[in-house]
């Protein structure tokens, strides 16, 4: 009943969903990996065992023993504090993305699929543009113009992840939208914004929470990926994909400085994943589950 | 079949415009970038001792004083005339680079589509036919993890295994005489070289691939047709591979033709974890000197990549599925 009721809003389902104990292991375990990580993130400074950037000339390229839990990088910096404060940075980048990706994209759908007809064919299209730019390459090419940064990794990421989260809401709103109540709405004389917000979005929210935790797992990768390559955040910044690059060059004495945080990200793109999947259970009838979203 | 070829002539002439729209986007992007071509020439010494007359003329010579829209348009006809412009920091032509580059990016790009293909579709029957077993458990729990496994800690863990470790394979391609390789040669040295760099590109598609196969096989093997020829006697052999198979695959083609175009795309961080004188690499570098036609040219012929990748599979879908109306 609760899955299929589509008059109920979507906080109140994941409450029914959560009393009906409907959680999975799934749910679970990404849900405890994803807190983790949150936690990590927030509290980084706090929880880091030596400064980050601090160097220790005795111990270059240790390898994992007491003192330096995960061993040491080249320069002698601690590698399990650079994770822990790598954290940070991934999560927030990828998170701050996703968010606005979300944004953009439910206005852009809701929209869409309210007005419909030629707004909505218009819209489509500019979205098929932008959606046949693969992912990556336009991040580059965002980040190649605005430069490599935090904050310009978010644009980039959220504006490329945009079309396809519309595409989602737009399909969900376009089921919803001749329901008889936003009808009732139109009568009544309420404006195309508060009919969008207050009427379809609530109905629409599980698709955008499924569809945000599996843009969430992806926008890590991205950004991972995007440091890799050296158009994350600069240098000394502890970043995750940077790191990898930046140490793998030293692999053949210590691997540990480039695994740790591939390991980090793996564990949080699964923590993710598994977290969406859980939700997906919960928040989605079987019936309308979405195909394999991909990139 | 009549409509088909109206059909093609549309999706053809659709994806003219899409590659024209890309192309002004991804020009009008790289206008926004801070700094124009002669400071990116000259460095900031040059550029002081030099007068501001001498760096007009060099503007003017190089066309950046003419409005945007005629910049764009020079430079697109130069691209349909197969002249990609010259780049800032090589000095050289960027047609014969580009070219060379795409050549041997290609020496992973379509051994990765094969492997694809093949591992992509027999996992995936493979585990359709096994449903709920511990191989069906097995492939997918291998293929779940492959799709959340970055493809650069992929290729570092092929590389400390094969290279630091093993010693089969070198640690950095750039050093390889790659171009040189005849073609024979190439095949030798395939199994020993570039085995790895296409495994690690193919590793997220093989997954996306295997996914598909899985569910639509589950499906087609559920249906009359199917029960009625194993009743009937048909080896499940022949039911699988001939039956249930010919509409089974129908989705994993489109899935396929897609994730072509992801591989593509995809070659730019295997290049990178590689170093390997690719495409890809070619774009990075382009980037971090903001060398402008240069990005202008490896993200057009990435893109058209994709976006023709995507035409195919389209193309295919309708061709093969003959309940879908050409649109």
């Amino acid at each position: 009943m609760a899955n299929n009721s589509s008059n109920q809003s979507g906080f109140r389902k994941i409450i029914t969903g959560f009393l009906k104990k409907n959680i999975t292991t799934n749910l679970i375990i990404g849900g405890v990996l994803l807190l983790g990580f949150v936690f990590v993130g927030i509290f980084a400074p706090y929880i880091t065992p030596h400064d980050a950037e601090e160097m220790h000339y005795e111990n270059l390229k240790e390898m994992p023993s007491g003192p330096f839990l995960l061993g040491t990088d080249r320069f002698g910096r601690d590698i399990l504090s650079r994770v822990i404060l790598g954290t940070r940075t991934t999560l927030l980048v990828a998170s701050t993305s996703t968010l606005l990706a979300l944004l953009l994209g439910i206005m852009f759908g809701a929209t869409s699929a309210f007005f419909g007809g030629r707004v909505d064919n218009i819209m489509m299209r500019i979205n098929d543009i932008f959606m046949s730019f693969p992912t990556l390459i336009f991040a580059m090419l965002v980040i190649g113009v605005l430069g490599p940064s935090m904050i310009n990794g978010v644009i980039a990421i959220g504006i490329i992840y945009a079309p396809r989260v519309t595409r989602v809401v737009r399909a969900q709103a376009l089921n919803i939208v001749n329901l008889e109540y936003i009808d009732a709405a139109k009568v009544g004389g309420e404006s195309p914004f508060y009919i969008i917000f207050r009427e379809m979005l609530p109905n629409i929210w599980p698709t955008i929470i499924v569809e945000g935790s599996i843009r969430l797992g992806y926008a890590i990768l991205l950004t991972a990926s995007l440091g890799y390559i050296g158009l994350g955040p600069p240098p000394p910044t502890p970043d995750w994909g940077l790191m990898a690059y930046s140490e793998r060059g030293y692999m053949f004495e210590t691997p540990w400085p480039v695994f740790a945080p591939c390991i980090a990200i793996v564990i949080a793109v699964i923590g993710v994943n598994l977290f969406g999947e859980g939700l997906k259970d919960i928040l989605l009838a079987k019936g309308s589950r979405r195909k394999e979203a991909k990139i | 079949m009549k409509d088909f070829i109206p059909f093609i002539i549309k999706r053809l002439g659709a994806t003219a415009i899409l590659l024209v729209v890309i192309s002004m986007i991804i020009f009008g992007v790289c206008q926004l970038m801070p700094g124009d071509a002669v400071d990116i020439m000259l460095g900031g010494i040059a550029l002081q001792s030099l007068g501001e007359t001498t760096i007009e003329e060099l503007r003017k010579e190089l066309g950046l004083n003419l409005p945007v829209y005629q910049q764009y348009f020079n430079w697109a006809v130069g691209v349909l005339h197969g002249d990609l412009g010259t780049s800032y920091v090589m000095k050289a032509p960027i047609a014969p680079l580009v070219i060379s580059r795409l050549k041997t990016s290609l020496l992973l790009a379509v051994p990765a589509s094969l492997m694809m293909i093949v591992f992509g579709l027999s996992l995936g029957i493979l585990s359709a036919v096994k449903e709920k077993t511990w191989i069906d458990q097995g492939i997918s729990f291998v293929s779940l993890s492959m799709l959340s496994v970055p493809a650069f800690l992929t290729g570092t863990l092929f590389i400390y295994i094969f290279s630091v470790k093993l010693g089969w394979i070198p640690a950095a391609y750039n050093a390889l005489d790659i171009e040189g390789m005849s073609m024979f040669k190439m095949l030798g040295s395939y199994f020993g070289i570039l085995l790895f760099p296409s495994l690690t590109l193919a590793f997220e598609s093989i997954a996306y691939v295997n996914r598909q196969t899985r569910a639509s096989m589950i499906e087609e093997l559920k249906t009359n047709y199917v029960r009625t020829a194993v009743l009937k006697g048909v080896p499940q052999r022949d039911v699988v591979l001939h039956h249930a198979l010919r509409n089974g695959l129908l989705p994993a083609i489109t899935v396929i033709a897609f994730n072509v175009g992801q591989i593509i795309a995809g070659t730019v961080i295997i290049e990178a974890v590689f170093s390997y004188p690719g495409i890809g690499n070619l774009m990075i570098m382009a980037i971090k000197f903001r060398d402008v036609p240069l990005i202008l040219a490896t993200m057009i012929v990435i893109s058209s990549a994709y976006v023709l990748a995507n035409l195919v599979a389209d193309i295919l879908y309708t061709q093969l599925n003959p309940r879908i109306k050409y649109a």
